[in-house]
């Protein structure tokens, strides 16, 4: 085992001042990776051509020398392929990292294989080995991503999933009175997702609830609570008002109505 | 006390680790072992073994004893009431959701409250997390002060109407704190609440007397204490122990089953469903026998001395930053340095022959509090001597070296 190996002057360099650490603006495909063992995180996007080539590509993130040189150098070698190039320069990486002696592609020249065989030192430390490949398996993750919103009817179900996941964590919140949860009780009029973004419109049984303050707040930090959502307009409306008849089946039963 | 004399009863410490003496600063992660719990281990497969509480025939029923007589000196050592008390589990991991899991069932309604502090490790978080889906109660986080230490007046200012269990570790894993939990089970028991501890890092470090502390439950884990993987206890009080439903079902537990109606078993047979870790709960007799030669006030006075070393050496140490400074502390360093990754210190740093360990401990909701992705941690044992944070102070130098700091 030889410390300088795995440590050496490229990976120190690029881990100190890693290249395309930012956020691509207007990027159309990003992922974001982590490391539950370590807690380190990456978040990787890509802005692509209309041929499907990497016009640009940055990183957000936090970790140790090895993760961050791993990212920055990656960033630099894929951009200006395909996606089909980049998938290959990622399986030709973790195929070294993890047994290859050495890089295979012809899509690198000699000088960038040399870049990246620098990270061949962690295959000595197999605690380590997730640190040097967390950015190129998000890397792929956001390809994938992609690849399933070209497909309308996938983001269709897409979305359908994400809203599903909103009304779960809403239906963890209760009004205080009532044994019922909120949106069984039908104070949730609307809820659609864009993007990364949720609108939600609601409203309370009554304007002089007590709670009309702190419910929904509640409803803002639940939402917030699913992965895919960034942000959340919640809207509170009066109109329609709302009356028993708009509670679900199963919370007519429970309050006996 | 002679430590190099105990470091002698630690067979690792004649092991060449990557050609270097091993300076052995994980004991918060795992203790290493003494030769006799190794070598018990060994006789009781070799000499002994038999399955535990079942069969009549002679191995079973010596294994029983030697089981039960386990029981008996865990008892003692913590200064249980009642030998029922004792509860053996898979880890303190086990012991935690059994205590989570049978008050949720039979004690925990919707909108229930408990109080946990932000120190806690995920195993006295998630049991608890697990209730917020199943039953709908709300758990709030007693929050640390500058020191990295949960004053009782933050737990106190928590407590509601509604509030049922207040669930704390004793010892803090990352900064050492140790929390007042005598104060806060009188706190606690005035307004009826449960106190539950995660006695992890306690029970090694601390003299452990449960009537004195008046907790409810103490889990405890056996590895973190010169014992054996795969086992820990739950202490619990023998009110809560009976009255609470069983945890796991299977052999053992059962008093009568038929197709229409089962009855369970006393305790503790109650809460040890299956085969036990046998070897192992025999072996860690053997454990308590070496933690009561040494004596747990010399342990204490032992690693406070240590800590307090440690603390001085790395405070002179540039772009060492000590996470916690807590008054009243116990057996770890942590500190991270200002450029290089704790992940990046580790790795560095087990090329000497030190291991220390780096990450989140366990501990997220900490880590985000104190704004840091990981830190870097070195914990003591028994075994330590000051040389050992000589040599990480040094190595440490040399990773600051390598990172050009």
């Amino acid at each position: 085992m030889n410390l300088k190996e795995l440590y050496q002057e490229i990976i120190l360099e690029h881990g100190k001042n890693p290249r395309n650490l930012r956020k691509t603006e207007n990027f159309n495909k990003d992922a974001k990776g982590n490391n539950p063992l370590c807690g380190d995180n990456v978040h990787v996007y890509l802005k692509l051509d209309e041929n499907k080539k990497v016009h640009d590509i940055s990183f957000e993130g936090s970790g140790c020398a090895i993760s961050m040189a791993s990212a920055s150098i990656m960033t630099d070698l894929v951009k200006g392929k395909t996606e089909k190039e980049v998938k290959e320069i990622v399986e030709d990486f973790l195929g070294m990292i993890k047994e290859n002696p050495d890089l295979k592609t012809n899509l690198l020249k000699d000088d960038e294989k040399t870049k990246l065989m620098c990270l061949s030192g962690v295959k000595q430390y197999p605690m380590r080995v997730k640190c040097a490949t967390l950015s190129w398996h998000t890397l792929v993750t956001a390809i994938d991503k992609d690849n399933v919103k070209v497909n309308t009817e996938r983001k269709k179900l897409d979305i359908m999933s994400v809203k599903e996941k909103i009304i779960e964590e809403i239906k963890k919140i209760y009004d205080p009175e009532l044994p019922v949860n909120i949106y069984e009780l039908g104070l949730i009029y609307d809820i659609q997702v864009e993007d990364k973004k949720a609108k939600i419109k609601m409203t309370l049984t009554t304007p002089n609830c007590p709670v009309a303050e702190s419910l929904p707040k509640e409803v803002k930090d639940g939402a917030m609570q699913v992965e895919e959502i960034d942000d959340v307009d919640l809207q509170l409306v009066w109109d329609p008002p709302w009356n028993k008849e708009m509670m679900s089946e199963a919370a007519k039963l429970e309050l006996n109505l | 006390m002679k430590i190099d004399q105990i470091k002698k009863e630690f067979p690792i410490f004649d092991e060449k680790i990557q050609n270097n003496d091993l300076v052995y600063l994980d004991s918060a992660n795992s203790s290493q072992k003494p030769k006799i719990v190794i070598d018990r281990i060994n006789e009781f497969y070799t000499k002994q073994f038999s399955n535990v509480g079942r069969s009549v025939h002679y191995l079973a029923v010596a294994a029983t004893n030697m089981y039960e007589n386990t029981r008996s000196s865990v008892q003692k050592y913590i200064n249980a009431e009642d030998k029922n008390e004792i509860v053996f589990t898979k880890g303190a991991t086990e012991a935690l959701n059994l205590v989570a899991n049978t008050l949720g069932q039979k004690y925990l309604e919707e909108g229930d409250e408990v109080i946990i502090t932000e120190l806690e490790h995920h195993s006295n978080y998630v049991p608890w997390h697990f209730l917020r889906k199943s039953k709908n109660i709300k758990i709030n986080f007693a929050e640390i002060n500058e020191f990295g230490e949960v004053p009782i007046e933050n737990i106190e200012k928590l407590i509601t109407a509604k509030t049922k269990i207040i669930a704390v570790n004793h010892l803090s894993n990352v900064t050492g704190a140790i929390l007042p939990i005598k104060e806060i089970t009188e706190l606690a028991h005035a307004k009826g609440i449960i106190v539950v501890v995660d006695g992890c890092q306690g029970a090694p470090h601390l003299k452990i007397d449960v009537q004195d502390l008046d907790c409810d439950f103490y889990a405890i884990s056996c590895h973190k204490m010169y014992g054996p993987t795969g086992l820990g206890i739950l202490y619990g009080k023998k009110k809560w122990l009976e009255e609470l439903p069983p945890y796991q079902g299977g052999g053992g537990m059962i008093k009568e089953v038929k197709k229409d109606r089962i009855s369970y078993g006393d305790l503790p047979n109650k809460y040890e469903a299956g085969t036990m870790a046998t070897a192992q709960v025999i072996a860690f007799d053997q454990s308590i026998k070496f933690l009561e030669k040494v004596g747990i006030e010399n342990i204490v006075n032992h690693e406070k001395e240590l800590i307090e070393y440690g603390q001085e050496i790395l405070k002179k140490n540039n772009s060492v930053k000590l996470i916690g400074n807590p008054k009243n502390k116990g057996g770890v360093l942590s500190f991270t340095i200002e450029g290089v990754h704790p992940h990046d210190i580790a790795t560095i740093l087990d090329e000497d022959g030190v291991a220390i360990r780096a990450g989140h401990h366990c501990c997220q909701i900490l880590h985000d509090k104190l704004g840091i992705p990981a830190s870097a941690r070195a914990s003591v044992g028994i075994y330590n001597t000051k040389e050992d944070l000589d040599q990480l102070n040094e190595s440490i130098n040399k990773c600051k070296k390598i990172f050009d700091l």
